[in-house]
């Protein structure tokens, strides 16, 4: 822990550049509505910020999925004693009510919605640890062992996850994937 | 290293790989307006949070500083002056109470003039 020097700072500004993007949607499919995500993914920079900005650059991916997979965690862990006590109100607010910034024609943007509704379908269906791996090693690029200690499981069960979660997804996606 | 380079896994499961991830990344371009300002906003808020910041003074040295205050007040009620009109000391505390460094430059300057002045009224009286 500790403060960051100004060319630390600027390379934080570039390193959660790259990934805010995939963490939102990564985040959105994990906990189904923006407004959370964009919440997990705030606290998630917030707390990579204040305790890692004077680390090395290169230990900050690990580092901020660790703590993007802790707050999707705790995310889920509120909604269930919320639905416990609550009862649980489904939001009506998912990532795909955002409208694109760019306007391509009305087919184009038809089959962008119809791809993107079916492979958001297909990642909530996969079970949590699924889903982290697919984000770990598939998206983020992660190796498998920065991917294990991230998930704090072993090399095994990354490549047990990730083989289980292709074939989902394949079997989801059929013709996308 | 991304999976679809990964050699362990099989040709189809990298080439699937490859296919999800491009999907993927495809996702996040179509973000909308509030959510990338949202982001952005977030990011700046990270930002400032890693930058340093002033240690505040500890709570004793505020403590320190008015009970020296206090008894300079108490003890030497009778300070003689250096100055017509303002104490040189009580100028001094203040701007440590002030925490104004430029203060201290004020008061060097004060001393100064003060200084003139007296050997002036020394001179004049000397005079008559």
């Amino acid at each position: 822990m500790g403060a960051a020097n100004d060319a630390q700072v600027r390379d934080l500004d570039a390193f959660l550049a790259s990934v805010e993007r995939r963490a939102l949607r990564a985040a959105a499919f994990a906990v189904g509505s923006r407004d959370d995500a964009l919440d997990v993914v705030q606290d998630a920079m917030l707390e990579l910020a204040k305790r890692y900005a004077a680390r090395p650059p290169a230990e900050w991916p690990p580092l901020f999925q660790r703590i993007l997979d802790n707050g999707i965690l705790q995310f889920h862990r509120r909604r269930r004693r919320q639905t416990r006590w609550f009862g649980w109100r489904e939001s009506d607010d998912t990532i795909l009510d955002a409208l694109p910034d760019a306007a391509p024609g009305p087919e184009r943007q038809a089959q962008q919605a119809d791809a993107m509704t079916r492979l958001e379908q297909a990642m909530r269906r996969l079970p949590l640890r699924q889903q982290q791996v697919v984000r770990l090693r598939v998206w983020e690029g992660l190796d498998v062992a920065d991917t294990a200690r991230t998930m704090g499981c072993g090399e095994g069960s990354v490549k047990t996850h990730l083989s289980r979660a292709l074939a989902s997804l394949r079997d989801h996606l059929e013709g996308y994937v | 290293m991304h999976a679809e380079h990964d050699p362990e896994l099989s040709v189809e499961q990298r080439r699937q790989a490859a296919t999800l991830r491009q999907q993927l990344d495809d996702s996040t371009t179509q973000l909308d307006a509030v959510s990338v300002a949202r982001l952005a906003a977030a990011r700046r808020r990270a930002l400032d949070a890693a930058r340093p910041r002033r240690a505040a003074a500890p709570w004793w040295a505020g403590v320190a500083v008015a009970a020296s205050l206090l008894a300079a007040l108490l003890l030497r009620p009778d300070a003689p002056s250096t100055t017509p009109g303002i104490d040189a000391e009580g100028l001094e505390w203040l701007a440590m109470v002030d925490g104004n460094p430029e203060a201290y430059e004020d008061l060097e300057l004060y001393e100064a003039l003060a200084h003139d002045h007296t050997a002036d009224t020394q001179t004049r009286e000397h005079n008559s």
